[in-house]
């Protein structure tokens, strides 16, 4: 990957009418504030999050919780150390990209890969110092959709791989070497 | 004004796209547009703002807008926030290939002091637009 980033310059470029973003209305693109505010991942009133799955890793509680945020978008998240990390909302797969994930960096030692498997995937593995250990997909009872979570110690896993019906193999290696990675 | 229209008008170099990266840390929304970072390389690449924000315990992410118009068959992007010390990474979001999108984040402490949003591309042939917002409260 080129990664040459060149500047062009520094403008103060207003690009009204550049955007057709239909599901989430922020402050507009021309540099006003929208009065209409549609922000992807905004808990309902009441709305219970479901925990797919939980666990302790190094002495800290963590869970995956799904939800449906106040516009209906499906989306995960992982608790962590008492705190709501970032949410991923209407994660997308399709057949040639049957997994899709985000990934966060907890803390020092811990990052967590969490995203969801289409239903063509029928088992989750992840590789850690060349030995794979198979992985939970769990199914959200209410958007219905399945969603994994891997938690990393020290960037000990180098890839995480679901296995089709069919033995075709869709893998996240590229993605987390990507994040792991400390290019500028 | 378009971004395909500000490629080519500072067309002077070779480029296949043109992104633009907004890294601003207003009070409120309504103050959110501050400086604006005309970024671009080649297909294939990332696009990677050129100033970072502080980060604090309570920082928000809110309405990350980015997006492409000109995404080719089978590609996909990835947004990713880092740290601007060592450019590690603190977030990178699912694959997408809408166009556009727009979210509102908590942020996490993760011991950054300020942070960094780029956009990697794979898959697309240019990309003419990437707006990224940030701010905290």
């Amino acid at each position: 990957m080129i990664r040459t980033v060149t500047t062009l310059a520094l403008m103060a470029l207003f690009c009204a009418g550049c955007s057709s973003a239909p599901a989430a209305i922020g402050p507009g693109r021309d540099g006003g504030s929208s009065s209409q505010e549609h922000l992807v991942g905004k808990h309902p009133p009441g709305g219970a999050a479901r925990t797919l799955a939980h666990g302790v890793t190094r002495n800290r509680p963590w869970a995956l919780i799904a939800f449906n945020d106040a516009y209906g978008a499906k989306c995960i998240s992982i608790k962590y150390g008492g705190q709501e990390g970032i949410l991923a909302c209407n994660i997308e797969v399709s057949a040639p990209r049957p997994l899709n994930a985000a990934m966060q960096q907890l803390d020092d030692h811990l990052a967590v890969v969490y995203g969801r498997a289409s239903e063509r995937i029928d088992m989750l593995s992840a590789e850690s110092a060349g030995h794979w250990e198979r992985r939970v997909i769990h199914r959200d009872s209410l958007s219905g959709q399945r969603y994994f979570a891997v938690i990393i110690v020290d960037q000990s896993v180098g890839d995480i791989a679901g296995v089709a019906a069919d033995d075709s193999r869709y893998s996240l290696k590229t993605s987390l070497k990507d994040f792991f990675s400390t290019r500028s | 004004m378009k971004l395909r229209s500000l490629a080519t008008s500072v067309g002077a170099m070779a480029i296949a796209g043109a992104a633009v990266v907004s890294l601003s840390a207003p009070a409120s929304a309504a103050q959110m547009r501050q400086d604006l970072y005309d970024i671009s390389s080649g297909p294939g690449s990332d696009w990677k703002s050129t100033r970072s924000v502080p980060a604090h315990h309570d920082m928000r992410v809110c309405d990350a807008t980015y997006g492409l118009s000109s995404p080719a068959s089978g590609g996909a992007y990835e947004m990713s926030y880092r740290k601007s010390s060592n450019h590690k990474a603190l977030w990178k979001g699912p694959w997408e290939t809408k166009t556009h999108r727009s979210e509102c984040h908590p942020w996490v402490n993760t011991g950054a002091r300020s942070v960094y949003a780029r956009i990697s591309v794979n898959g697309f042939t240019s990309l003419d637009e990437a707006d990224v917002w940030l701010y905290y409260n």
